[in-house]
């Protein structure tokens, strides 16, 4: 079958997609890079700087404090959140009683618009009659702290808004889970082998793929989290919540596309790295040939 | 001994479950009930449960705002979107998780770098596209530009799913004289439904609660959509507590009705394509 | 059979989004804006059938749906309709506040600004819309009009005028922002404006001030302005800050401003301060948990009958009255881009957009906009109406009368920093300040740094 049929059909499964890539997001990436060399107002024509937007960036304590957060937002969003979202899924495979309805209630949080969402997080927090505090107040009457505002619960608050919100992940590896032939748990069972180690020694190496996908995803959004900051504490108290995408904004109100751009471009460089590692550490290139 | 670990893994299981039904209930249970109370109560007893019924900030907020137009154009532009977005990518992915072919792995970087290009340094090109094509404050703009913003996410999500088609079926299929069309409709589609379900789900809420975009290429109330009613609210109703968490819970209650509903029909779908062979 | 099916509808697919795309050439009409107007034009002229063409524009604006300044804007825009009955007319579209700016910079970009636009960006007008012509020059308009000409400021007249071109219309009214306080909280033995801060201090016991710290943390900045004025030298640094922003706020009378708004913001802040938009400290003001809130005259508007459903605890809007700050000081700023039409519009619709303006600043519409949302006049003689009508709003005569020829007029504090620094950085350092983490040093030398880079090349 591998003759210039097959290519034809390759090609053409693949057109649309194609499309879509050259209409939105080849002139864009394009764009982004060439003008994150230059200074460029978004108006009038840009001026090449060479590097100099890159060295700005570096130089700015904002910018290292972003690159800072974002490392431990990364390994909380691999270990912590995909790891919550992973034991989530081996337990609704079970099929306990009322999985169903976890799965339903767990997806509820991700159907609400963002700004909605942290909204209701602003509130939740709140120093003076959020329900925290008052719940903290109850056995200690004194207790006032404004979780947004104040390091280091800053950090952690906005982490709060999205650490157990891991339902994509979840949905992921109880796809593949399911995908899983019942032949082989049959033969494993018959073998003597425990729920734990059949969870372990099968269903794990069957879903890495689907892991892998769940770390890159959520590593990724980590990168772009824009909306969750920028509706709590905005990138504050000082620059402590400070994330890549509220610097490219705000050098967009400035009028800065040059370092704007920068920013993009940098994002998109760790957005690769991410996509390389996680690849390379779970192998997921090995696709069965046809 | 096997009784203690079955109870410790039952105690375990239904731990996790309760955690993640109240992470996930608990905050939107509290600004339902918070818009009932008074201004005075949300203030001063944030343990209280409202102590009367009153929808009348609902009232207002509701009589203020056309919250039946501005929902369906949110659900219309996310389902059209939605469906010819997962078609697309249906294609795209089947290609990329079975068959080796020139230019493969750059297709799938280029597919992959448009998860990582920022939406707000798209917008410039974007808007200019959509101004060129006379599409500026039409629903059409909004389904074009969310065409695009589930790609990466469902190329993932599919090419994982086709990859756990075993390739036994595929060359049982092939001897068997069957065509690549055919190979991709009646083996690989039916396989991966539940994959295409969650890739669906997810452009669908991504589509549904899209801000950015529906602000800048939008401008009548003709062509509103819900994430951007909410950007209203905010300035109009926070001077009162009840009435903002009013105004919060019918933005949300919509989209967990709609999620709800689709909810039933992702059971069936998965439950009936039998997927677990 | 099936296969052909599926080739064509892929095929389809492609050609579909091809189509959408490749429609660009030949419908790439500049003009689409007047076509959408041309449009609504014909629903409106169906029903009278009249000869006359009659211009429509269609401008966004936040001041609309429930947003606060609709309340006065959307009538005037009614009473321009009725007006023009038949000749112009003006729809506004809501859009959100928060996303005016954004929406007018793309629209710029794109050529494609609506007929009018209130306000822009002082860095991206100066450096954008001026050098590239964005703006219609009103200079000969104004000349050919010397009456409405007569009532703009000389102040805001100078500074819109730049290289004997006018870039945007001036302003006639000027709205000195003083305070609010709570009548019944809190008795001062003079009027504000003639107590030093230090004796308001004195004299105000447990009451608390309505700060926050979100946004431009607006009246808290405005407190700071009031402060940062009775610093020696401060009322200099402010006027000329204003025409050339400044990065350096490590001088003695910024460090002495920023020690005494500390001790504010940690002894006589509301508790909510933290955190809290401009929503919630005109609620801690309207539910009596703050006794004073620094804000402009256009507040009034929360403390008349129709805008009891914001009050809570008590409060009425008798128990508000209105000064200026300590020291008599009140702040204003003439130094502004306010109301301005692009340039390259169509005829009728720039004389559409023309006449709007004009029609907003006749003394009928100048009146009533100052008995909705307070200020002053100085180029325009008062009509007996309006004399009487303003005698009976109690808040607005007190605030007018608090403001006389000693008041020290200066611009606000924020006016002077980097747009970035002014309504973000600011902001966001503030809670630090609040708990002790930064020091007024630190606080000033941070945000001097944040200043230098925005300002940067």
């Amino acid at each position: 079958m591998r003759n210039r049929k097959t290519k034809l059909w390759i090609y053409l499964f693949l057109l649309p997609a194609i499309i879509i890539f050259l209409v939105f997001f080849l002139v864009p990436i394009i764009t982004i890079f060439i003008t994150s060399f230059t200074k460029w107002d978004g108006f009038n024509s840009p001026i090449f700087v060479g590097f100099k937007n890159f060295i700005n960036l570096f130089g700015k304590a904002e910018f290292l404090i972003s690159l800072k957060n974002l490392l431990y937002w990364s390994l909380i969003a691999a270990f912590l959140h995909v790891g919550y979202g992973a034991i989530v899924a081996f337990i609704l495979y079970r099929k306990p009683f009322g999985w169903r309805f976890t799965r339903s209630v767990f997806m509820i949080p991700n159907v609400i618009a963002v700004a909605a969402w942290a909204m209701i997080y602003r509130f939740f927090f709140n120093n003076d009659f959020g329900f925290l505090n008052n719940l903290i107040r109850i056995f200690n009457p004194e207790f006032n702290i404004p979780w947004f505002y104040n390091s280091p619960y800053a950090f952690w608050a906005v982490t709060l808004t999205w650490l157990f919100y891991s339902v994509f992940v979840t949905l992921v590896i109880l796809t593949d889970l399911m995908a899983i032939p019942d032949e082989i748990h049959e033969a494993a069972r018959i073998d003597g082998a425990s729920a734990l180690r059949i969870t372990f020694k099968i269903d794990l190496p069957m879903i890495k793929n689907a892991i892998g996908t769940g770390i890159i995803l959520s590593i990724t959004s980590r990168i772009a989290m824009f909306e969750a900051i920028a509706l709590t504490t905005r990138g504050g108290p000082g620059d402590d919540t400070m994330n890549i995408p509220l610097i490219l904004v705000s050098s967009i109100t400035d009028m800065k596309y040059g370092v704007a751009n920068a920013a993009s471009v940098i994002m998109i460089i760790l957005g690769i790295l991410t996509l390389i590692i996680v690849e390379l550490i779970f192998k997921m290139r090995k696709v069965e040939k046809f | 001994m096997n009784l203690i670990k079955k109870i410790l893994s039952k105690v375990f299981i239904y731990t996790v479950m309760l955690f993640t039904v109240t992470v996930s209930l608990f905050p939107i249970i509290w600004v339902v009930s918070s818009s009932f109370k008074t201004n005075g109560q949300i203030l001063t007893q944030p343990f209280g449960l409202p102590t009367a019924l009153d929808f009348s900030p609902y009232v207002k907020v509701f009589t203020q705002y056309n919250f039946t137009v501005y929902t369906l154009n949110s659900l219309f532009i996310a389902v059209v979107a939605t469906l010819f977005a997962l078609m697309i990518y249906a294609l795209a992915a089947y290609v990329l998780a079975k068959f080796n072919f020139k230019g493969k792995s750059l297709f799938f970087i280029l597919f992959t770098l448009t998860l990582l290009v920022p939406g707000h340094t798209k917008a410039q090109p974007i808007f200019s596209l959509i101004l060129n094509l006379n599409l500026y404050d039409t629903r059409l703009a909004l389904i074009l530009v969310y065409l695009s913003n589930g790609m990466a996410l469902s190329i993932f999500i599919l090419k994982a799913a086709y990859q756990t088609v075993p390739k036994e079926m595929s060359e049982a299929a092939l001897i068997d004289g069957a065509s690549f069309w055919q190979i991709f409709s009646r083996i690989h589609v039916p396989l991966v439904k539940s994959g295409l379900v969650t890739a669906g789900i997810l452009m669908f809420l991504g589509n549904w609660n899209e801000y950015f975009y529906a602000m800048l290429l939008t401008s009548s109330k003709a062509t509103r959509t819900l994430p951007l009613a909410l950007g209203f609210f905010t300035e109009t109703f926070s001077y009162n507590y009840t009435e903002m968490f009013a105004a919060l819970t019918i933005v949300i209650i919509p989209s967990i009705i709609i999620y709800t509903l689709a909810q039933e029909q992702i059971q069936k779908s998965v439950a009936s394509s039998g997927v677990k062979g | 059979m099936k296969k052909i099916l599926t080739v064509a509808l892929i095929i389809l697919l492609c050609a579909s989004i091809l189509i959408g795309c490749t429609e660009t050439t030949d419908n790439s009409d500049p003009t689409q804006t007047k076509e959408k107007a041309t449009e609504t034009k014909k629903e409106a002229t169906e029903k009278p059938a009249e000869p006359v063409e009659e211009i429509v524009i269609t401008i966004p604006h936040y001041k609309s749906g429930q947003n606060v300044g609709g309340v006065f804007f959307l009538p005037q825009v009614e009473r321009f309709n009725e007006m023009y009955d038949g000749k112009y007319e003006l729809v506004i579209e809501e859009i959100p506040q928060d996303s005016y700016q954004t929406k007018i910079q793309q629209l710029a970009q794109q050529g494609k600004l609506p007929a009018l636009i209130e306000g822009a960006d002082k860095n991206w007008f100066e450096d954008i819309a001026i050098p590239n012509d964005m703006y219609y020059d009103l200079s000969t308009w104004l000349d050919e009009n010397p009456e409405l000409k007569a009532r703009t400021l000389v102040d805001s007249l100078g500074y819109n005028t730049i290289d004997g071109k006018v870039v945007a219309f001036p302003l006639t009214v000027v709205r000195p922002i003083g305070l609010f306080y709570n009548n019944e909280l809190f008795t001062p033995s003079k009027p504000i404006g003639e107590l030093s801060m230090d004796e308001l201090l004195a004299e105000f016991g447990d009451n608390k001030f309505a700060f926050m710290t979100v946004e431009n943390a607006w009246t808290t900045s405005l407190m700071l302005t009031a402060i940062f004025a009775q610093q020696d030298g401060g009322p200099e640094i402010l006027k000329e800050g204003v025409l050339n922003q400044k990065s350096d706020y490590t001088s003695k009378p910024f460090i002495d401003a920023f020690t005494i708004i500390q001790n504010l913001l940690q002894n006589y802040a509301s508790s909510n301060t933290v955190g809290a938009a401009y929503a919630d400290a005109a609620n801690s003001f309207m539910s009596q948990s703050a006794a004073i809130i620094a804000n402009g005259p256009w507040m009034v508007g929360d403390f008349a009958a129709e805008s009891s459903d914001k009050w809570s605890n008590g409060f009425t809007g008798e128990m508000a009255t209105g000064g200026v700050y300590p020291g008599n000081i009140a702040i204003a700023n003439t130094f502004s881009y306010n109301w301005w039409i692009p340039s390259g519009l169509p005829e009728g619709e720039t004389e559409a957009a023309l006449a709007f303006l004009a029609f907003m600043n006749t003394p009928e519409e100048l009146e009533a906009y100052m008995l909705a949302e307070g200020g002053t006049a100085p180029n325009l003689t008062p009509s007996d109406e309006y004399v009487t009508a303003l005698s009976e709003k109690r808040l607005l005569s007190e605030l007018s009368l608090a403001v006389n020829s000693d008041t020290i007029i200066i611009p606000m504090i924020l006016d002077i920093m980097p747009g970035s620094v002014a309504n973000e950085e600011f902001g966001k350092l503030l809670p630090k300040l609040i708990d002790g983490s930064v020091t007024p040093e630190e606080f000033a030398t941070i945000l001097s740094d944040k200043a230098v880079a925005a300002l940067a090349e």
